[in-house]
């Protein structure tokens, strides 16, 4: 057979690729609900690491259908807040098929607007049965994207997970896989200032902000730790309205807040109408 | 200053060699001596060059969810048509450059068909997928900080082997061996400019 | 089974081994063996990738014209890793591999192993020898994959497949074993133990 004629050779070309793209795209089609199914599983989980349920490591071996289901049943309430603070959407939390959650393309959309100046019109909020308010962080590692989920107290801290695409394994990757990192967040406070929501992820000694306010940076991957400050104080400065809602709160709630607190020392964290009260009741 | 922070670091930071390992197959057979591998290392640069826009477009107008038509992905295809798109270019500049300039074709014409399997050609068209740059402006700029820091690694590589041939090298080790161990410890090296902020 | 067959299957394992005789896709080895779960799933693929991609492309042998047979060869192995790619996706044990492993997947497509198959053997021989052929290449490159992710995994975090190892007799990890260019160094000495037993490999 002559195989070297132009006719042949084009004919043979596009009838491979054609055959070859109708066989993707079936593929495709077919496997494509197997794999947002995974990626919601995936998505949940990571939120119920961060909000502190179940096992860390174990949500691996968990399968899709068990994730789903730990999340109807410890999760509160899921809705959509604005620049302002005000709900404007809720997301479904059951039944399982229907669970609306936000994928780190969404996340992405959000982290767009906001970094070039424009306000979103819409921020998921995740409460937890648990007491724990979770939202979500996204923005650029070092080499990628890198995202995760903050959950919270009031204004503090109460647990941590984030995920990247492609940090350096062994550095930056342990943003991911280092537990150790995650628990330092543990009990931090956010500082809700006049100019926004504030933490500070920084080399020990380069804290800005007060003690309780940052955590040390991971040794070694300082593009991934600056990368993930920018982002966790770009997503609290979104989330303003849930912060400054909190520190409206009656003024025993406050006084709470600093009990414990050398108001003299972390004059910022106490630098409260209601505290000031406070110490110079004392 | 975008540009020349995005180039710097693609040069350095983001090195094909040092940070991915792209491309080492060539990278390793084409590094005995300084020549030769000033020959390849411009041709990766020139192909990079020449795809890496390509593909960027093609990513943005049809792969890209949404981007042809509202509700058609058609992002499962990239590998496809960022390989064909490879091959294809090579070739046409194969035939080019032979047409042309018969001289430079047969200073880099054997090297050309080896590009198309170059990790660090395709590679840097994923890279550019996942990078998510803003304009053709960046992903140019790109290209060619990738292209120019492949240059830079495989000549040096091949500057310190061809010094290497004078070392007491056990027998064993000779060749591969002691180019793999060179290779990881020039990519020690590397892995300070990672903290460079730019 | 004859000896052809044989020597087809057990000569790229060892004595012709991809990476560290023919020098051939290295490029991947390296990012995905920090643990071994990873590295056999890369394993995997590659066998996967490499036997049916020489399959395909030995019974097309004697209608691929030749001035476009390299983009056919790229073609047929895109829509394997494609396949591959969207399979791991799709099952939940593999998701999180896959996307840890994300571009190195799609860097199959061009690990010289496939196509250096396929150009030196696939398309000379009949389908049958071929998807052995690829199959057994596929697995030499995936034993040094696993080696090294051995070592680093063992080293570096002081677990193997995930399950605490070191770490209970007190093992502090080696941040350096689990960095890249780590790799490279433990492929060096790889290389070295293979060219101190067979001496006949060794460059002059």
């Amino acid at each position: 057979m002559n195989t070297n004629n132009n006719g042949y050779t084009i004919l043979y070309t596009t009838v491979i690729v054609i055959v070859v793209a109708a066989v993707l795209a079936v593929v495709s089609q077919t496997l494509k609900p197997n794999q947002l199914a995974n990626e919601k599983a995936d998505v949940i989980s990571q939120m119920m690491k961060a909000a502190g349920l179940g096992d860390k490591a174990g949500f691996e071996a968990m399968g899709n259908d068990k994730v789903l289901q730990m999340y109807s049943e410890n999760i509160a309430e899921a809705y959509l807040i604005n620049a302002e603070g005000a709900t404007v959407d809720s997301l479904l939390t059951a039944p399982a098929d229907k669970i609306q959650i936000y994928t780190p393309s969404m996340l992405k959309a959000i982290f767009k607007t906001a970094r070039s100046g424009g306000v979103p019109e819409q921020l998921p909020v995740f409460k937890f049965k648990n007491g724990l308010t979770v939202i979500p962080v996204y923005g650029a590692g070092l080499w990628g994207p890198i995202w995760g989920y903050l959950s919270f107290e009031g204004t503090t801290f109460k647990g941590a997970f984030f995920d990247h695409e492609s940090e350096t394994a062994g550095l930056g990757s342990k943003i991911k896989d280092d537990p150790r990192f995650q628990d330092l967040f543990v009990d931090k406070q956010v500082l809700v200032a006049e100019e926004g929501v504030q933490f500070e992820i920084a080399k020990p000694g380069a804290h800005k902000l007060g003690e309780s306010n940052g955590i040390d940076a991971i040794a070694g991957a300082t593009m991934t730790s600056k990368g993930l400050n920018e982002a966790i104080n770009l997503w609290l400065g979104l989330y303003k309205p849930l912060f400054t809602g909190i520190a409206a709160a009656p003024c025993e709630q406050q006084h709470e807040a600093c009990e414990g607190h050398d108001c003299d020392k972390e004059q910022e964290a106490c630098d409260k109408p209601c505290c000031q009260d406070k110490n110079t009741e004392e | 200053m975008e540009y020349l922070s995005l180039f710097v670091r693609s040069i350095f930071v983001d090195n094909m060699i040092f940070a991915y390992f792209l491309g080492m197959c060539s990278f390793l057979a084409v590094s005995k001596n300084v020549k030769t591998a000033a020959g390849l290392g411009v041709a990766v640069i020139f192909v990079l060059l020449v795809t890496l826009p390509i593909n960027y477009l093609l990513n943005k107008y049809v792969l890209a969810p949404d981007a042809l038509m509202e509700g058609v992905d058609l992002s499962f295809l990239s590998f496809i048509i960022f390989i064909a798109v490879i091959a294809a270019i090579v070739q046409i500049v194969e035939m080019v450059v032979e047409k042309f300039s018969p001289s430079l074709y047969s200073s880099l014409g054997i090297f050309l068909p080896l590009i198309a399997v170059n990790c660090a050609i395709l590679g840097g068209s994923l890279f550019m997928q996942q990078k998510d740059f803003a304009g053709i402006g960046e992903a140019t700029v790109y290209s060619l900080g990738s292209g120019l820091g492949w240059f830079l690694a495989i000549v040096s590589l091949a500057a310190i082997r061809e010094k290497m041939s004078y070392s007491n090298v056990p027998a064993a080790l000779k060749g591969l061996g002691i180019t793999f161990i060179t290779v990881g410890l020039m990519g020690i090296a590397f892995m300070t400019f990672m903290g460079i902020n730019l | 089974m004859n000896a052809k067959i044989k020597e087809t299957i057990l000569n790229p394992i060892f004595k012709g081994n991809p990476i560290t005789v023919l020098v051939l896709g290295i490029c991947s080895s390296l990012a995905v063996t920090v643990t071994l779960k990873g590295a056999l799933v890369m394993t995997l693929s590659v066998i996967a990738v490499c036997g049916l991609s020489s399959l395909v492309l030995s019974i097309l042998r004697n209608t691929i014209p030749g001035r476009v047979r390299i983009i056919v060869q790229l073609v047929v192995v895109a829509m394997m890793v494609i396949l591959v790619d969207q399979l791991l996706k799709s099952f939940e044990a593999t998701y999180a591999i896959d996307r840890q492993l994300s571009v190195y997947i799609g860097l199959i497509i061009t690990n010289c192993i496939v196509m250096g198959r396929i150009e030196a053997f696939a398309l000379g021989n009949k389908p049958w020898p071929s998807f052995l052929d690829g199959i057994a290449n596929g697995a030499g490159y995936g034993m040094i994959l696993l080696v090294v992710a051995f070592f680093r995994e063992l080293l570096g975090s002081g677990t193997l497949f995930g399950v605490d190892i070191l770490g209970r007799f007190g093992y502090v990890t080696n941040n350096l074993v689990i960095l890249p260019p780590f790799a490279l160094i433990l492929l060096g000495c790889i290389v070295w133990v293979q060219r101190s037993i067979q001496k006949d490999l060794q460059e002059k």
